[in-house]
């Protein structure tokens, strides 16, 4: 109810200023015509007013009419074709051409470099706009990004995360040991993903190969993702809401054992370790006192299955020649999935995210060579949970943990006379958790600010021009403790009660900052030089830029220094060419080791286009170059070895009463040729379209990885001192890409499909490992995400099996234990780490993404799919776990398929190849339903259109996991927080 | 068009490629505060506290093995976590691959501190330190602390050798080596170089640290080691190597001989009396020797070293019963209990039907037993092992598994539910009761039969130790006088079995002296008891031993597993005999 109050408001507001507008003087009617480049008339094209809503369309003759006013201008901005733009007070009764673009020509990549049509390029690319962001993304921007971009892997990093970043991305694959992250780049500045809102993007970027990524030199090995936020245009303009509400529900929580089946399990494992069973599990069948044998179904009695979801957004653009803008504002609420379902009285604390988001983009024209751009983002959200261990969104996972496996037998929630339940064990009670221990709470501030200038210098030389910016992110992190403690009483049998903790009503509060806090600065300027003659085009750039990140502590400021030229030659517009050397450096190295050279050169060739054979588009294109990756992981300036002096805990007390005094002592050798990353890429591939219609896109790519940072392992613990590690691993890693695209339109149906995949391998070269004793033991040969672990051949299931059978060096086998193989069986019989084997991977060596998308008349419908094939998941139920309760070792019951549950053993949950699975995955990761309201209808009253819409994301997933796990996000709902579908209905409102 | 390229885009490419600079120069990072090595040799305070960095290495924790004590790796103690790797010590999973008590690193470490300290320590100019003490006593603290350092650098040899033997000697400092080349130093090597080392830190250190000198043997500096630490360290080194695990075919009489005349030395300074035992009384037990009280100061005459002061109440914690608010882990053993018994029957003051009746008063001080009344933790309750018991197994998941809990180390002050109250301790590495036990042994293998020892010291030494605790509570202790050097034998490893349980001491005998040798030690030592105490309706109290696990033994386990990745680095050091 409040929330439509809230939204009545803002249209009402919205409502006066559009009036306002609307509000034109003296009124002319312009009576125009268009036409091709030929001179035939054109049908059907869209002319309006810059600034207005009032459009006309063309007839069959190429002729329209609209009414004006003298200060207006008529846009035509129509599909590929360039756009025209036409002063009313030039005439009254103008002819307008219209010029066709080449082939592809109208898809322009905003890269790093500048902007280039996607035909001039050699490179792969993968882009989203919009209409895909919008329509995948329910609360974060990543989602939009699951399975839409080609090449892009992107991994859920377990369960919710409350508007935290979520996804794990990674480029094609990996190619080290290191960390092998893209760095994520938001208008030209390294930003963080999670601290954008969805509507401000105009479209995301994947850069995969070398001549695209060679601006980034040391940065530019992992690949790179663009985003680049909307900016306001003399060719639109409007006012735009969006309000969306729905329920989230998890993917998955765990079942839990009621009292009777824990202390079953729990007295079977005590028997097999060999000890006396402690439980009477009989006791727990409801007839005796359910305070002195509890069943607490936590799961039922505080998880909901539905938590509310809303959404509000409100955007305004437009502009004209002199000024453009964008504004956007966004509140994203998302409450958690915690709920007093007991009806216990109190304050109950749920989880909840609060977000608030505001852009502001306004570009000036401060005169016809200077242009000023000023971007201002900015970001509060509160992340809150109940005071519970730490941070709140650790808390989240470790509430959940805490419902799904604390034993249901633990202590009753409320005793007899109404104290809280506890035991010397258990001093934890989930009444206590969430009515009594408060809150925490951590609000995270976001500031990013931009400006730049370019000034046109063609009256220095013609085609030259000249820009330079400077920006700054701050961001930090607090957070706010209100603590209490509470005590919980055990009722003993003589009805006594013992005391556990303390009692206390005050509530503490504390409160600060975060060590997560920084200040990203970035400046830098850049040269470019066009020059265009009969079909030929030549561009040169230089660019320069230093960035500065201050992070929390006395460490230094984290300083790159970066040039680069680039040069691209176009060659009747059929022969593309480009060429890019880029000198940049860290402050991470030590003097003279600090600057390092990259470059790339591509070609790229149309052979042929717009030809009407089925056949309608052919290029190839094809680049090559050196990049690098600083993110290696190891200590900072691991060149020097550096010496400690009083640090706590590597000191020591004498005296009675003792003094303590700060021991100084030195830290691990230094690595004097501390160096990145070095990474030779290159790429081949191929663009066709048939019909044109049917586009395809296939890439081979190649990479050599060197100078990986390894464990100086060959360094013995005699010598008492570590050794920094080295730069001398080696990976390559290669696969194949496809991207395949059908659109078609039957009448009134406008349908499109679309797929992409990846196939990517990578192979370990030398990792300077151990000059180990068997083959087997060597990571070498295999891939960076090889799990390695135990074969097992079954499980021991009489004691004839069990007759020399290998002992290890975490048990002794017995029956109903998991029979390792022994691989070195001719050296010993023992089990140990020599016996570990390459098992399997956990990276898809294939992930795949499908879009489909329908439009009939008002309704539109929109579905993604993404996906993954070709890799393992381990899992290992929990000993304590319904799976585990019915399938364990216990040929009593006939179960004889899983081994036997133990306490005290860790025997049969090693990493063997028994636990794990392969796996692929199928799912359903956006759905949207939209219904767009006959412009004719809405005009009446103002508006430009209405659409209501349905939308679902992570619907469902087709998979094989054990116990219903999700592959990426294995222990979501087990021990984490569970992963969230959304059901989200919405409506979207244009002005 | 070529001629385009060349009057003006040719002369552009190129100066646009000339605008590169160098910018090495321009990333020099700010000052961060970190130190290098030309920091620290040119402070006298940050070169002179290397010392207080070195001993952080020395030994120390009773709950180091993976949360358990090392105790739970004999016949002292069961850990009740049943997860804990010490567990891999007792059912011989261990190995070179699966570490457990793993010290290699960390004495290497230590080595390679007190190395390079030496090699350092005399370039330094000593400059007086603001609002401290002036040059002289500093130069005279810098020779101290080479003595130190010397100590410890035999400490750190005494840790390694008791575990792996003969290790690489390393006694210079090097920046790297050619670690290829290295080989393990014989035993005997070892030895001489922890003697010569011990020799050379007694010249040195001072007798005692409540002298005047400041900032030479003051009283801030008590923990220190003393001349004595270094002797009695010596006369440890010499026992051990005596021992049949480590004599080989020497002859063991000379070094026995030499380890009863150290001990011998310090036990008969009349003036001074550097070391003796605390007498204890209804209100001083054992545990204060460990930590302090109004009675007896942290380090007492008793201690002769100990290592790492620390506050807190985890040894508390870990080892009460669940209702007191701990978590029970370490349960001394009915084997153990069955060590006081024995010598209770030997006095015949044993009686079945109330086994904890009459016993010698350190099972009191070791042992929370049914029935005893314990307060910790603001709790004071009987303590309840009988079967279905509030503290018996199934009370709570780590309950007792041997129907016992641990005192010795458990101070009743501290307090740690709600509110607080810490305890102050150190580790004990050697006390002076053990020195009176080293001596009692070295001197017993040393004469054929112990009458022969002059002054009949042997059973002095033993009744000293045994009696100081009884304070005439349940009569003296007499060691029978006659008996035979093997008797006596068994009677001083009983002893020390006892006085110095849970000390870390009990590990290392039984290996030195080869005790799993004999099958019938070898079966007590394996088979691990607890008690089963039951009541029936008639009140009456039976107490019922039983099996609780029968642990793994094999002759390899006598030395350590070295690391393997050690093994595969440098080809020359050998692995110990039956872990290869």
């Amino acid at each position: 109810m409040k929330n439509i109050k809230f939204i009545s408001i803002i249209l009402i507001g919205l409502f006066c200023i559009v009036d306002m507008f609307a509000a034109a003087p003296k009124t002319v009617q312009v009576a125009g015509k268009v036409l091709d480049e030929k001179g035939n008339p054109l049908s059907g094209i869209t002319v309006s007013l810059q600034e207005k809503s009032i459009q006309a369309k063309t007839n069959a003759e190429g002729l329209f009419e609209i009414n004006a006013t003298n200060n207006d201008i008529l846009i035509i901005n129509e599909a590929g074709y360039f756009v025209v733009a036409e002063k009313v007070a030039n005439s009254l009764t103008p002819v307008l051409k219209l010029f066709k673009m080449k082939y592809k020509e109208d898809k322009i990549l905003n890269w790093g470099f500048g902007n280039t049509y996607e035909r001039a390029t050699s490179s792969s690319i993968s882009q989203i706009d919009e209409a895909t962001i919008t329509s995948n993304s329910v609360t974060s921007l990543e989602q939009a990004m699951n399975g839409t971009l080609s090449g892009l892997y992107s991994t859920k990093n377990g369960g919710e995360k409350f508007g935290v970043r979520n996804f794990n991305f990674l480029i094609r694959g990996m190619a080290t040991t290191a960390n092998s992250a893209p760095i994520i780049i938001i208008d030209n500045m390294e930003s963080a993903l999670d601290m954008i809102d969805f509507n401000e993007i105009a479209n995301v970027t994947v850069l995969k190969d070398a001549s695209a990524l060679a601006i980034y030199g040391m940065r530019g090995a992992n690949g790179a993702i663009l985003i680049s936020t909307k900016h306001g245009s003399e060719l639109t303009h409007g006012f735009e809401i969006n309000v969306s509400s729905g329920v989230q529900s998890a993917v998955k929580i765990a079942d839990r054992l009621n009292s009777a089946q824990y202390t079953t399990l729990y007295n079977e494992a005590l028997v097999n370790d060999g000890s006396a069973a402690i439980y009477d599990p009989i006791k727990y069948d409801g007839t005796q006192s359910a305070y002195l044998f509890p069943d607490n179904d936590l799961k039922q009695k505080f998880i909901s299955n539905v938590a509310p979801y809303q959404y509000y957004n409100l955007k305004a653009h437009g502009g004209n020649a002199i000024a453009q803008y964008f504004v956007s504002a966004a509140y994203l609420n998302q409450n958690g999935l915690f709920a007093n379902n007991a009806g216990y009285d109190g304050n109950f604390q749920n989880s909840r995210l609060d977000k608030f988001n505001f852009r502001s983009n306004v570009d000036v024209n401060i005169n016809k060579t200077l242009r000023c751009s000023i971007s201002i983002g900015a970001l509060i959200d509160q992340n809150s949970s109940a005071n519970y261990g730490s941070d709140a969104l650790t808390n989240n996972n470790s509430l959940l943990n805490y419902i799904v496996n604390q034993p249901a037998n633990a202590s009753p929630l409320l005793n007899e006379n109404g104290s809280l339940g506890g035991t010397a064990q258990y001093k934890v009670n989930p009444v206590g958790v969430f009515f009594k221990t408060g809150v925490r709470s951590d609000e995270r501030r976001m500031l990013n600010s931009k400006v730049s200038a370019t000034q046109d210098l063609s009256f220095l030389l013609k085609g030259l021009s000249a820009e330079v910016f400077y920006g700054f992110e701050t961001y930090n992190k607090q957070y706010l403790t209100i603590s209490n403690q509470y005590a919980v009483f055990k009722q003993n049998t003589d009805n006594t009660y013992t005391q556990f903790g303390i009692d206390d009503t005050k509530l503490l509060r504390s409160s600060g900052l975060i060590g997560d806090f920084s200040k990203y600065t970035q400046w830098g300027g850049r040269l470019d030089y066009k020059k265009q003659w009969n079909n030929n085009t030549l561009k040169l750039l230089y660019m320069f830029n230093q960035s500065i990140e201050s992070v929390a502590g006395d460490t230094p400021d984290y300083v790159y220094l970066g040039q680069s030229v680039r040069g691209e030659f176009g060659f009747q517009n059929k022969l593309f060419v480009d060429a890019t050397v880029t000198n940049q450096g860290s402050n991470n190295y030590n003097k003279g080791k600090r600057m390092g050279w990259f470059y790339a050169a591509g070609a790229s060739y149309i052979i042929t286009e717009n030809s009407q054979n089925a056949l309608s588009y052919l290029k190839t294109r094809a680049n090559y170059g050196l990049l690098g990756n600083d993110q290696t992981g190891g200590s900072r300036f691991a060149y020097r070895q550096t010496w400690s002096y009083g640090a706590s805990g590597s000191g020591y007390a004498f005296g009675s009463p003792n003094a303590w005094a700060g021991g100084t002592f030195s830290n691990a050798l230094g690595n004097a040729g501390a160096t990145w990353e070095k990474s030779q890429k290159l790429n081949v591939g191929v663009d066709v379209e048939f019909f044109n219609k049917l586009s395809l896109s296939v890439d081979y790519f190649k990479e050599h990885r060197t100078d990986i940072l390894v464990p100086a392992s060959y360094f013995p613990s005699f010598m008492g001192i570590d050794m920094q590690p080295v730069n001398q691993g080696i990976v390559d890693n290669n696969g194949i890409e496809l991207i395949a695209n059908y659109k078609t339109t039957i009448g009134k149906l406008q349908v499109n499909v679309g797929g992409n995949m990846t196939y990517a391998v990578n192979k370990i070269i030398d990792l300077k490992e151990l000059d180990f004793q068997y083959p087997w033991q060597f990571r070498k040969g295999n891939s960076i995400d090889t799990r390695f672990g135990y074969e097992t051949n079954g499980i021991y299931a009489t004691s004839a099996d069990l007759t020399n059978a290998p002992v290890s060096s975490f048990g002794i086998p017995t029956i109903g234990d998991l029979n390792y193989v022994n691989q070195n069986a001719a050296d010993d019989n023992v089990i140990d780490d020599r016996d570990k084997i390459a098992l399997g991977n956990s990276l898809p060596r294939i992930i795949f993404g499908f879009n489909a998308g329908i439009k009939y008349g008002g309704f539109d419908l929109n579905a993604q799919l993404e996906g993954a094939s070709k890799f393992s998941v381990l899992v290992i139920p929990s000993t304590f776990s319904t799976f585990t309760y019915s399938n364990r070792w216990n040929p009593a019951l006939g179960q004889t398929n899983f081994p036997r549950v133990s306490i005290a053993s860790d025997y049969n949950t090693q990493t063997s190849n028994f636990w794990q699975q392969d796996a692929n995955f199928l799912s359903v990761s956006a759905l949207e339903l939209g219904y767009t309201i006959p412009t004719s209808i809405i005009q009446k009253i103002k508006l430009n259109q209405v659409r209501f819409y349905l939308k679902g994301n992570n619907l469902y997933t087709f998979s094989n996991i054990r116990e219903g796990r999700d592959s990426e996000a294995l222990s979501a709902g087990f021990s984490q927080y569970p992963l969230l579908k959304s059901f989200v209905a919405g409506l979207s409102v244009k002005f | 068009m070529k001629s385009l390229i060349r009057k003006i885009e040719f002369p552009l490419i190129v100066s646009f490629l000339l605008l590169f600079v160098s910018c090495d120069d321009m990333l020099t990072p700010d000052k961060d505060g970190a130190l290098l090595e030309s920091d620290i040799w040119v402070n006298t305070t940050r070169s002179l506290n290397v010392m207080y960095n070195i001993y952080n290495t020395t030994p120390n924790g009773y709950h180091r093995i993976d949360g358990a004590m090392l105790a739970a790796a004999t016949d002292e103690a069961v850990h009740s976590v049943a997860t804990s790797n010490v567990k891999a010590l007792n059912d011989g999973t261990w190995g070179p691959s699966y570490l457990i008590d793993d010290v290699w690193d960390r004495y290497f470490e230590g080595i390679r501190k007190v190395n390079e300290f030496l090699y350092n320590i005399d370039s330094v100019e000593i400059k007086p330190v603001v609002g401290s003490i002036d040059q002289t006593q500093l130069t005279r603290t810098r020779s101290r602390l080479k003595r130190e350092a010397l100590f410890l650098r035999a400490l750190f040899y005494h840790e390694l050798t008791k575990r792996y033997g003969g290790v690489p000697l390393i006694t210079s400092y090097y920046r790297t080596i050619d670690y290829t080349k290295v080989t393990r130093a014989s035993y005997n090597d070892c030895v001489q170089q922890m003697v010569a080392d011990c020799d050379s830190a007694a010249v040195g250190l001072p007798e005692s640290y409540k002298g005047t000198l400041a900032g030479y043997d003051d009283i801030r500096d008590l923990g220190r080691p003393t001349k004595w630490a270094a002797r009695a360290l010596k006369a440890r080194i010499l026992l051990y190597k005596a021992s049949p695990l480590n004599r080989g075919t020497d002859d063991p009489t000379p070094y026995y001989k030499a380890v009863g005349d150290i001990c011998s030395s310090i036990m008969t300074i009349s003036r001074s009396k550097p070391h003796q035992l605390m007498t204890l009384g209804t209100t001083e037990n054992i545990n204060n020797i460990f930590t302090p009280s109004t009675l007896i100061p942290m380090y007492n005459k008793e201690i002769i070293f100990s290592t790492s002061y620390f506050t807190g109440v985890d040894i508390e914690r870990n080892n009460v019963p669940a209702r007191f608010g701990g978590s029970g882990q370490t349960n001394p053993t009915q084997n153990l209990a069955e060590a006081f018994f024995d010598l209770a029957k030997e006095m015949n003051v044993f009686f079945p039907n109330d086994p904890y009746g009459n016993l010698d008063p350190r099972f009191y001080e070791y042992f929370n037993y049914d029935g005893k009344s314990l307060t910790v933790n603001n709790k004071t309750y009987v303590i309840d092992t009988k079967v279905g018991g509030l503290d018996a197994l199934g009370s709570s998941q780590t309950a007792t598994r041997t129907g016992y809990y641990l005192n010795k180390f458990v101070m009743k002050t501290a307090i740690w539910d709600g509110s607080s109250n810490v305890v102050n301790r150190t580790f004990p590495v050697i006390r002076y009761a053990e020195l009176l036990l080293n001596f009692a042994e070295a001197r017993n293998e040393q004469y054929a039969n112990p009458d022969n020892c002059p002054g009949d010291s042997i059973r002095k030494a033993i009744q000293e130790v045994h009696n100081r605790s009884r304070g005439g509570v349940v009569g003296t202790y007499i060691v029978p006088a006659g008996i035979s050097q093997a008797q006596m034998r068994e009677i001083i490893r009983r002893e020390r079995q006892i006085e110095l349980a849970f000390e870390e001491h009990r590990f290392f005998d039984v290996r030195r002296w080869r005790l799993y040798d004999d099958p019938i030690q070898r079966e007590k030592l394996l088979t691990i008891k607890g008690v089963k105490i039951t009541k029936d309706e008639y009140d009456v109290t039976t107490y019922e031993p039983y099996i609780i696990e029968k642990r793994v033994w094999n002759n390899r386990m006598y030395n350590h597993p070295i690391p393997r990745a050690e093994i595969i680095r440098c080809p020359l050091i050998t692995q110990n005999p039956g872990w290869e």
